[in-house]
């Protein structure tokens, strides 16, 4: 077991590590703006691929418009989703609203099953993949571990977004705005914030940053109409062991957790890549046990 | 007498026993179905609506009940009988080991841990080939037996399987008017408060959680010897979030509310929304959101409120309707 | 006797009701269609080939019912759903065993599904054609009422060896998912390729058609390919294109040798330069312009193909193939059959199938053998410049 070895999957952890983040950023944005978790934070991911693959076969734009095109398309749907489901079932508590986000979830990853018996548009029930960012650089090698463009993307990309959004939620009236709404409701309608406004603008940020992490990771896999549900839960794990409801946590939670998942799969022999999928929820379940207010220590109970 | 026929439950068993002389066998093909769904939805019921607690692993409890009939049955020859209550065992052993460390956590932390592990049921299904089948799953399960007696047609499983839910019926119903009942549902209400009354509240969770996966288990066995067949993809989260939806449509703790929301349900799902082919899923899920937006408390209280008006129509003063 | 009249009328009047539908019931009894039961995923992640499936089987059966169907009953058949949900599709399947009127099942396309879906088959004894290969778990159960169309793994590992032994590679690796037909295909290459100084390495590390990222397990075998001549990947196209792509990230170069669930047009358009100079075994329906004129399959495929664009605008490819043998193989059993026969006698018909000229292949089914084709149905493919190019392999064609 070499050093490059495992380099070689922590490569690879840091680069899926970078997609949790950002879907678990998503999640603690609308969190801390609005107290919902909202469950179908994983088909922005599927739906930032899945339009940008739609404008760029059936509509014929460059790959750069495509994506522009697909990031405003997933917000409009993140804010149909706050105002046609969340917004109605905010009183009915807890239950209802996991129900709804999941119900939600369904709907959304869903629909391209009959748009695809449209004649011209039956690819849309299909895997797809996008063109990597930059096609004829493959990979690089750093120490003996050989990483793809694509990936280093993902990671550059990632941490360009995060910085923008901290940025963002520090530095500018609105972003502050959305974190006074968040820490105490009371005080930021005193001060004439709309609360509303903040939890719409919630829902844009997620969806937006979520349809770049879909536009970022397709290319490395082939994505589904269905895979929203897995990226969107491991997104959920990230948040729990970053500490949850809290954006440090969700960044941190997001890396970790995809660095020791690719570690479980590269370095348990035989059973580590069999069960893959298996490790997040593993780790789900340990971090719940052991220290439910998860690295950096954050909200426990309901 | 006169009680026997003011008894819901009497009537009920009536129309159970009475349906295959009016209706054709086809019917029977889903009612069966349904009626493993309702008894995995009534021991969500009483885990859900009584005691408060959300689980949406539950499909992995089915699938354990499923799998271990599957492979008692098809490796080891072992009766179905036997299988079936190796079945309730296995899947009490199993709840009771991970029901201590889940139930440590609570609200949408406990919604999400129990989807996790059934998360972790269906890779560990999935994947694991020896004896579990893999992704294949496992085919050529037996006809449920006893005694010799084979319940082949549909109309024979329809009979089975609403006898044995209409008996757990009873039991939750003689369970929710005891005592124990009413530890229920002060749990649900406020654990500190329950706690402070004298109910063990980390015990009695872990009781109700066993219990409902024990449910979950017996329609588990029934549903390998229904298909004839059990593989991972038939116990995923969608099933979990049909069963919680059955016990929020029925009206949380109604217990015959539960059963006639999974009839419905199953109706919805299975029958007519099939003609809509592609979009079937799809309008499944937009139903689910309108259900819970317009009705969360369900039927059972619904059907309350029915009652309730009609009894008082006579009763309201006319109003000036001018204008 | 206001009320003795009332009852008296009705009375006539449904007698009257009952002679006339009766009547017309026996003029129009005519002959009834033979029934014919298809259970598909017409939905779902595999709807392209299963649309394939269904225009294929669709524009057979118009053709045989325009020409008066098979003496005189239409063949009629009966599309059902399954949204690629195996416990919907185990109910479809009851559902159409337990329905008299249907004669047998096509389906299911899901070669997962298979292993739980003909047990149902076999218990209530109806025969089903079963679209996807077999595998040996499947042949273990000694099916009596199932029959394949697609070909087996022993034919795939004899002719994929042929090709290994052609190009001189002596040590292969195995990398396989999980599925049983593909589990079949490498088993069964270890064994052949073992009798002709052919070393097959079955890989340790397995994938599944689920997977999405290979890298891990490649990464992990890395360093044993060193020793080897040529890669194997035992999966389907889409699944293969995933796995060829990563190997592509990871630096490994050497040939890759794949089987025939990567004769498909989409393997070429999701894999693009990363499948460039695979070489892999396949129907003939993927080259159907390369075909030698002494193949008794080319006037059949090459019609097939011309009728399906026709109509369809889509090539008559191996799946399509698929659905043309199982209708005509139908057919021909049920001629064979005699008039409205019974499922076991359609059964025993179908195993009398000689010589049938189909577009996967020629098929000979006996009680024993219910798969029907040899190795000599899979020609040998490169796939060059994004796409298919036959291989002429001297003494083996």
């Amino acid at each position: 077991m070499s050093i490059n070895y495992i380099l070689q999957f922590v490569f690879i952890g840091l680069s899926m590590g970078a997609i949790y983040a950002i879907i678990a950023l998503g999640y603690t944005t609308i969190f801390r703006a609005s107290n919902i978790v909202n469950f179908a934070q994983g088909e922005f991911v599927m739906l930032g691929g899945l339009f940008t693959h739609f404008f760029m076969v059936s509509c014929g734009f460059s790959y750069l418009f495509s994506g522009i095109l697909a990031v405003i398309f997933v917000i409009l749907v993140g804010i149909g989703l706050q105002l046609l489901i969340i917004r109605p079932v905010r009183k009915a508590g807890v239950l209802i609203s996991i129900m709804a986000t999941l119900g939600a979830s369904m709907v959304i990853s869903n629909v391209p099953v009959p748009l695809s018996s449209i004649p011209k548009l039956g690819y849309l029930s299909d895997p797809f993949t996008l063109p990597k960012l930059t096609a004829t650089f493959e990979a690089i090698e750093i120490a003996g571990a050989r990483i793809s463009s694509q990936r280093l993307w993902v990671i550059c990309i990632s941490l360009v977004l995060l910085g923008i959004l901290y940025y963002f939620s520090n530095y500018t009236r609105t972003g502050k705005a959305m974190e006074a709404s968040a820490s105490s409701p009371l005080a930021a309608q005193l001060a004439g914030i709309r609360i509303e406004k903040m939890v719409l603008y919630a829902f844009a940020i997620s969806a937006a940053i979520g349809a770049i992490g879909g536009i970022l990771i397709t290319p490395i896999f082939n994505m589904r109409y269905d895979s929203g549900m897995m990226l969107g839960l491991k997104g959920f794990v990230a948040c729990v062991l970053g500490g949850w409801g809290k954006t440090s946590g969700a960044v941190l939670g997001g890396f970790m957790l995809g660095i020791i998942e690719s570690l479980c799969v590269g370095l348990i022999p035989l059973f580590g890549s069999l069960y893959q999928q298996m490790w997040a929820f593993i780790i789900l379940i340990a971090i719940l046990y052991f220290r439910p207010m998860g690295i950096l220590g954050g909200e426990v109970e309901e | 007498m006169r009680n026997l026929f003011r008894n819901v439950n009497f009537w009920i068993a009536v129309i159970i026993l009475i349906l295959p002389i009016v209706f054709p066998e086809d019917v029977f093909r889903t009612l069966s179905l349904t009626a493993i769904y309702a008894i995995a939805a009534l021991g969500m019921s009483l885990l859900l609506g009584y005691t408060g607690q959300i689980s949406l692993g539950h499909a992995a409890f089915l699938g354990i009940g499923a799998y271990t009939t599957a492979i008692l049955t098809t490796q080891y020859n072992c009766p179905v009988i036997l299988a079936f209550i190796a079945s309730i065992v296995m899947t009490a052993l199993i709840a009771l080991i991970i029901g201590k460390p889940i139930l440590k956590t609570k609200g949408f932390f406990l919604a999400l841990t129990t989807l996790g592990f059934g998360e972790i049921f269906f890779v560990f299904t999935s994947r694991t080939d020896p004896v579990i089948g893999g992704l294949v799953g496992i085919g050529g399960i037996p006809y449920f037996t006893i005694a010799g007696y084979e319940f082949v047609s549909y109309t024979q499983i329809y009979y089975l399987n609403w006898i044995i839910l209409y008996g757990l019926v009873l039991y939750s119903q003689s369970l929710v008017n005891s005592r124990s009942g009413r530890a229920l549902r002060a749990i649900s209400t406020d654990e500190t408060a329950a706690s402070t009354m004298g109910i063990d509240v980390t015990n009695t969770k872990l009781k109700i959680f066993i219990l409902s996966s024990v449910y979950a288990g017996i329609a588990g066995s029934l549903l390998a010897t229904y298909l004839s067949m059990v593989q991972p993809y038939g116990f995923r989260v969608n099933f979990s979030i049909f069963i919680v939806l059955s016990v929020i449509v029925g009206g949380m703790g109604q217990l015959w509310g539960v059963v006639a929301a999974t009839v419905l349900l199953t109706w919805l799902k299975d029958e007519y929304l099939n003609q809509y082919q592609e979009y079937s899923v799809l309008i499944y899920g937009i139903i689910l959101i309108l259900i819970l937006i317009f009705i969360p408390q369900g039927f059972g209280l619904l059907g309350q409120t029915f009652l309730d008006r009609f009894q008082n129509i006579r009763l309201l003063p006319k109003l000036n309707k001018e204008k | 006797m206001k009320l003795l009249q009332i009852f008296k009328s009705t009375l006539v009047v449904l007698f009257i009701l009952v002679f006339i539908m009766g009547g017309l019931s026996v003029v129009f009894a005519g002959k009834a269609p033979y029934k014919i039961g298809v259970n598909l995923a017409l939905t779902g992640p595999i709807s392209g080939g299963t649309a394939a499936i269904k225009n294929g089987l669709m524009i057979e059966t118009d053709r045989i019912n325009n020409s008066g169907g098979i003496d005189g009953h239409q063949l009629e058949l009966i599309f059902e759903d399954s949204g690629l949900d195996i416990t919907k599709m185990a109910n479809i399947h009851r559902k159409f065993a337990r329905n008299k009127e249907i004669k047998a099942i096509i389906g299911p396309l899901f070669s997962t599904a298979t292993p739980t879906l003909t047990p149902i088959a076999d218990r209530e004894q109806i025969p089903e054609i079963v679209l996807c290969p077999s595998s040996p778990v499947e042949r273990s159960r000694k099916p009596k009422w199932a029959f394949y169309i697609a070909q087996g793994d022993p034919i795939v590992a004899a002719r994929s060896i042929d090709l290994i032994e052609a190009r001189g590679y002596k040590k292969i690796f195995a990398f396989y998912d999980q599925d049983p037909t593909y589990i079949g295909i490498v088993e069964n290459m270890k064994v052949l390729g073992g009798k002709k100084g052919i070393e097959v390495f079955l890989s340790k590390e397995k994938f599944s058609t689920q997977d999405t990222d290979m890298t891990p397990q490649i990464l992990k075998i890395k360093k044993q390919l060193k020793n080897y001549d040529a890669l194997y990947i035992g999966t389907n196209g889409a699944t293969g294109s995933i796995v060829a792509r990563n190997l592509i990230t990871q630096g490994i170069t050497m040939p890759i040798l794949a089987p025939h669930g990567w004769g498909f047009g989409f393997t070429l358009a999701m894999g693009k330069e990363a499948v460039e100079g695979v070489e892999l075994v396949s129907g003939k329906a993927c080259i159907t312009d390369e075909l030698d004129d002494s193949d008794p399959q080319k006037a059949v495929i090459v019609d097939f193909n011309k009728r399906m664009q026709a109509r369809f605008q889509q090539p008559g490819d191996q799946l399509a193939g698929h659905s043309y043998d199982a209708i005509w193989i139908l057919h021909h059993a049920l001629k064979r059959a005699g008039e409205n026969p019974s499922r076991s006698q359609l059964r025993d018909a179908i195993e009398k199938t000689k010589n049938f000229v189909g577009i996967t292949g020629v098929y000979n089914y006996s009680p024993s053998d219910h798969e029907g084709l040899t190795k000599e149905a899979l020609a040998f493919i490169k796939i060059q410049n994004n796409k298919f190019n036959r291989i002429k392999i001297p003494g083996l064609n």
